[in-house]
């Protein structure tokens, strides 16, 4: 059972990361993430219910790992995102990129500039697919909360990738 | 047709969380009124864009380190299948003095079960604890071991794997203990006395990793297994009993 548990967490760690990379905002530090996740998850095996659904499970975990993280180093105030360095480093760079691409760095900026209640909520749904009743299970917190915290990341996020033209 | 609408109730149509009536009505609605179909493109674009922006995990390979992080791991790796220890049947008959000799050290079993009795000793090689003992009543694995059924686990992580009767026709039902020690499973043998107590027979901690630490597992069974096994044998233990007659022996409280 828990070999076939391994592989199927395995098989998940894609959408984990992408999850993950959302969350944190970069790739290393989602990968980070992950891993520490999983490992959790493993030693934690016992809490999981056969019938219930493996991925629900395992994104909590990462998000939960993430809120540790952040609470212990403070993570949000050094964000790594070796492409934001690049734009500092060279914003000539990022003017000459295409529109398409500049779109996805400025929906990267309005991510990482939301609180992280409503990037966990707006990643879950829009990103994973998940529905709201999962969502509010994964986050533990009520559909209604769920709502409320996705309308406004969507307006935030709206609002700051609107005008796309540099 | 009601022209009114709410910005989250578009929202939601885009996510896919209407169905019936409701859908039918915001996608009427999307179409004849500009203002709520140009909120609908904006939602699905703004989603589409997050898609995009995240993707390139979905198309990488599993990075090595997660993999070998999650394949490595000792979890589980010396828990048999939740059907039970197995290897018991046509397993040749040993003398209780084969269990006494695979006994390496004898301890009390985990106080944090109610059984009372000493922690474990240190040691890395797989070790036998054979404390005949009574779980207390009301403690975790009294609890469920009366109650659960067979597969379940309880939050202190005690799950029964199955029930059967012994040569002298007590219900006896094997269990093991998650993680009772960090990276540590115990697998045992508990038996309803005529009192209504729950006697525990043997119970048999197994690292889940290797002494040596190289990624080998124990192998399902193993020492541990081996002790179960013998256990088994003298004890006459009888086949697993169906689950429906498990579940009629938990709702009427293990009356014979």
């Amino acid at each position: 059972m828990h070999e076939t548990i391994k592989a199927e967490m395995v098989a998940l760690v894609p959408r984990l990361r992408r999850f993950a990379y959302a969350l944190t905002g970069s790739k290393p530090d989602g990968d980070d993430l992950v891993q520490t996740a999983c490992i959790k998850a493993l030693e934690r095996l016992h809490q999981y219910r056969d019938g219930t659904r493996l991925d629900s499970w395992l994104f909590r975990i990462v998000q939960t790992t993430w809120l540790d993280t952040m609470r212990r180093t403070r993570r949000w105030d050094t964000r790594s995102d070796p492409e934001a360095l690049d734009r500092l480093s060279d914003e000539g760079a990022a003017v000459r990129q295409s529109e398409d691409r500049l779109t996805l760095v400025r929906v990267r900026d309005a991510m990482d500039a939301l609180p992280e209640d409503q990037r966990a909520v707006i990643a879950l749904v829009a990103i994973e697919g998940a529905s709201y009743a999962e969502t509010a299970a994964i986050l533990s917190i009520p559909v209604g909360t769920v709502m409320s915290r996705l309308a406004r990341a969507r307006a935030r996020l709206m609002a700051s990738t609107k005008d796309t033209t540099p | 047709m009601s022209t009114e609408w709410t910005e989250a109730e578009i929202a939601a149509w885009v996510d896919g969380q209407l169905d019936g009536t409701d859908a039918e009505r915001i996608a009427r609605l999307v179409v004849a009124d500009p203002e709520a179909g140009a909120y609908a493109e904006a939602v699905r674009k703004t989603n589409q864009a997050l898609m995009a922006a995240y993707e390139d995990p979905l198309a990488e390979p599993v990075p090595a380190a997660i993999r070998r992080a999650i394949e490595s791991h000792p979890a589980g790796a010396a828990v048999p299948a939740a059907r039970g220890f197995g290897r018991r049947a046509h397993r040749p008959s040993r003398r209780p003095a084969a269990l006494a000799a695979s006994v390496a050290l004898v301890f009390g079993l985990a106080a944090g079960l109610g059984i009372g009795g000493l922690l474990w000793g240190p040691g890395t090689d797989t070790r036998v604890v054979a404390a005949p003992g009574t779980a207390q009543p009301g403690g975790p694995l009294f609890t469920a071991l009366e109650t659960l059924a067979s597969g379940s686990i309880t939050d202190s992580g005690v799950r029964p794997m199955l029930t059967f009767r012994d040569a002298a026709g007590r219900y006896c039902r094997e269990f093991e203990v998650v993680e009772a020690l960090p990276q540590e499973t115990e697998l045992g043998i508990a038996c309803r006395t005529p009192s209504g107590d729950w006697h525990v027979e043997i119970l048999v901690a197994a690292p889940q990793q290797t002494p040596s630490g190289a990624n080998g597992f124990v192998p399902a069974g193993g020492p541990a297994g081996d002790a179960l096994g013998s256990m088994l044998d003298a004890m006459g233990a009888g086949q697993p009993l169906a689950p429906q007659e498990e579940s009629r022996l938990l709702e009427e409280g293990w009356s014979p």
